[in-house]
């Protein structure tokens, strides 16, 4: 029996490029799993995750205490302590979400210029977290600063050293974040950057 | 060069996306990336000793050739026809305006694109060059075979096509 035969030149005109939707700003899939910087990125992003799992393990702590000697710790406590993190949760949560729809809309027209963009979107990113570390270690010495301000069992002086040896104290929870911003972030930045040097050199 | 580059990139735009979807119908995007860099990467080399539509023919296969896709026959085959048609089922698109059997048409057009990809490599860049008009001759000198064997063998792909199409439900759409 013979075969049916279809108009497919009648198909093959049918379709037409859509205009300006396959723009040069797209990055390949292909060029993305050869390049390492990308995989910096999707550490970056899993970053996130493994920091939320710390996160929950400090609330569920801090629920157990709770729940284990809930008449040391008042009503008003908790509910300052929930706006407190609601705000920072809600802080780094939009960062978050600031950064993934960054680096899932990149407009640039060139290669060069999409790492580029990339680049900026990571920098970005580490500078809003970094400072909102830095914001609540600021806010943390303040907390403790007020409370011995009020507290009545101590005198002029002890409160004096006392502050004193906290803001020498403070270098080293200020140290801790900078290394770990720069043991976490680091070599995302740095691949980044010899990439573009690289391409710069082309 | 640039301004070379991007009058080749729109001038081409129509037959490099027909391309990229022939052998890569679900990642399309990526192998149309691929084929303008390599143009980019190629063009300091063009001397002009052939039209500039038979080298960028020539450049384009031989990328999409070589492309490798990330998905493979199982995802191609389980795609679905409706692939690459904006909210369809939402009614939100320009789709709206449009009759069913502009909707049809996509989907035959999509499922063309399927078979196509369904063929040896080789045997899509034939068919591709006579579905955009090209004579034998001229096919055989982008794709380099003998122009005796073109015929024969464009009988066979046009054959193996049909028989895809029908076999992947062309006449159920």
């Amino acid at each position: 029996m013979a075969m049916k035969e279809y108009n497919i030149e009648a198909l093959w005109n049918e379709d037409i490029a859509p205009e300006g939707q396959l723009s040069l700003g797209y990055l390949p899939g292909a060029i993305q799993s050869k390049l390492s910087v990308f995989g910096e990125l999707k550490r970056v992003r899993n970053l996130f995750w493994w920091q939320w799992l710390m996160e929950f393990v400090s609330i569920s702590l801090g629920v157990f205490l709770i729940f284990k000697s809930p008449d040391e710790i008042t009503i008003i406590e908790i509910v300052l302590s929930l706006i407190y993190s609601g705000v920072v949760y809600f802080l780094y949560i939009s960062y978050f979400i600031k950064f993934i729809n960054g680096i899932n809309k990149i407009p640039a027209l060139k290669i060069k210029e999409a790492i580029q963009t990339y680049y900026d979107v990571l920098c970005n990113y580490i500078k809003r977290i970094y400072k909102l570390f830095l914001v609540l270690l600021i806010l943390s010495f303040i907390a403790s600063l007020i409370e011995v301000l009020f507290e009545h069992d101590k005198s002029i002086l002890g409160k004096i050293i006392y502050l004193v040896s906290m803001l020498i104290f403070m270098a080293f929870p200020y140290a801790a974040l900078e290394g770990y911003f720069d043991y976490m972030y680091k070599d995302s930045k740095t691949e980044f950057e010899t990439l573009l040097r690289e391409l710069e050199d082309e | 060069m640039k301004s070379d580059f991007q009058t080749i990139i729109k001038d081409h735009n129509d037959i490099l996306y027909k391309i990229s979807k022939s052998f890569a119908f679900a990642n399309y995007k990526d192998l149309y990336q691929e084929i303008a860099i390599q143009l980019w990467k190629s063009l300091k080399h063009f001397k002009g000793e052939c039209q500039v539509k038979t080298w960028v023919y020539r450049v384009a296969f031989n990328t999409a050739v070589t492309y490798k896709s990330k998905s493979n026959s199982y995802t191609l085959k389980n795609l679905p026809l409706d692939f690459d048609m904006p909210n369809i089922s939402e009614g939100k698109s320009q789709y709206n305006k449009v009759d069913n059997s502009s909707i049809e048409k996509k989907k035959k057009v999509n499922l063309l694109y399927k078979c196509i990809n369904m063929l040896k490599p080789i045997n899509r860049s034939i068919i591709i060059l006579q579905l955009e008009g090209h004579d034998y001759e001229e096919i055989s000198q982008i794709t380099g075979l003998n122009v005796n064997s073109i015929g024969v063998k464009l009988n066979r792909i046009r054959k193996s096509l049909f028989r895809l199409l029908k076999e992947n439900g062309y006449e159920r759409i």
